[in-house]
């Protein structure tokens, strides 16, 4: 394995798909033989990030490269863009509007959840353009 | 614990059958909060019905899903439960009972 480049639409408010890219991505992961902990992190990290685009913003798509050594993950939409990242970083904190909330979404735990399941997180985000999801798990069991 | 076990002990209506053991529970409705914090190979306590705890399931490495409260899965629940191989119980009784009974049963 080489290197491997895997991209998804996400569609927002679908919520139907229920974690398609998230879901394809662990199963690509799991036929490649990566470790069930180091997929986990991944999956986590992924569903919550994809599952953001599909609550909050409009379309995005996700892309994913998978090297022997790391699974490298944008997300991408195309807006409306956070207003204030600090906030939307705080456990907690979420805008989520009240029908997404009984589904069980908008816990506030998103973001907090992909940083603490990655080794390398960052998050860029321009009013009303959209934001860019940028995280790193990488392989830290059996090679 | 075995799956098998506490379906009979705790008389759980099967939706979709699964055979496996299972380590730990976890009981919460807020889907972000059980990505955060559940522990691999869980069994999950929830009154949330509809397709993505199926993904949650899958992407937190929880082996069964327990329905409380009298709640049925849409069914398009069950479909992708069974397509995913992630094992559905449901009961009547509230989270609180069921987790207390698989507490007793040493359920951590």
């Amino acid at each position: 394995m080489s290197e491997i480049r895997l991209s998804f639409d996400i569609k927002h408010n679908d919520f139907d798909r229920a974690g398609a890219a998230s879901s394809n991505l662990k199963n690509s992961l799991k036929q490649l033989g990566y470790p069930p902990e180091d997929i986990r992190r991944v999956a986590i990290a992924s569903y919550e990030a994809e599952m953001n685009v599909v609550v909050h913003a409009s379309d995005g798509k996700m892309e994913a490269i998978i090297t022997p050594e790391m699974v490298d993950i944008w997300v991408i939409d195309k807006g409306p863009g956070i207003e204030n990242i600090e906030l939307a970083m705080q456990e907690g904190y979420s805008t989520a509007p009240d029908k997404i909330r009984e589904l069980g979404f908008g816990a506030g735990m998103g973001l907090p959840n992909i940083k603490k399941n990655s080794d390398f997180f960052e998050i860029e985000s321009k009013v009303p353009d959209g934001t860019k999801v940028h995280f790193i798990i990488r392989r830290k069991t059996g090679k | 614990m075995k799956l098998s076990q506490i379906k009979e002990k705790l008389n759980l209506i099967v939706v979709t059958d699964g055979e496996g053991d299972f380590e730990n529970g976890y009981v919460c409705d807020l889907l972000s909060v059980v990505m955060g914090k559940v522990q691999p190979k869980s069994i999950w306590l929830t009154v949330q019905t509809h397709k993505n705890i199926v993904a949650v399931a899958k992407m937190a490495d929880i082996c069964a899903i327990i329905i409380c409260d009298g709640f049925s899965p849409d069914e398009d629940t069950v479909e992708a439960a069974k397509k995913e191989s992630i094992t559905i119980f449901k009961t009547e009784k509230n989270s609180f009972e069921v987790a207390g009974l698989l507490y007793n049963m040493g359920v951590r």
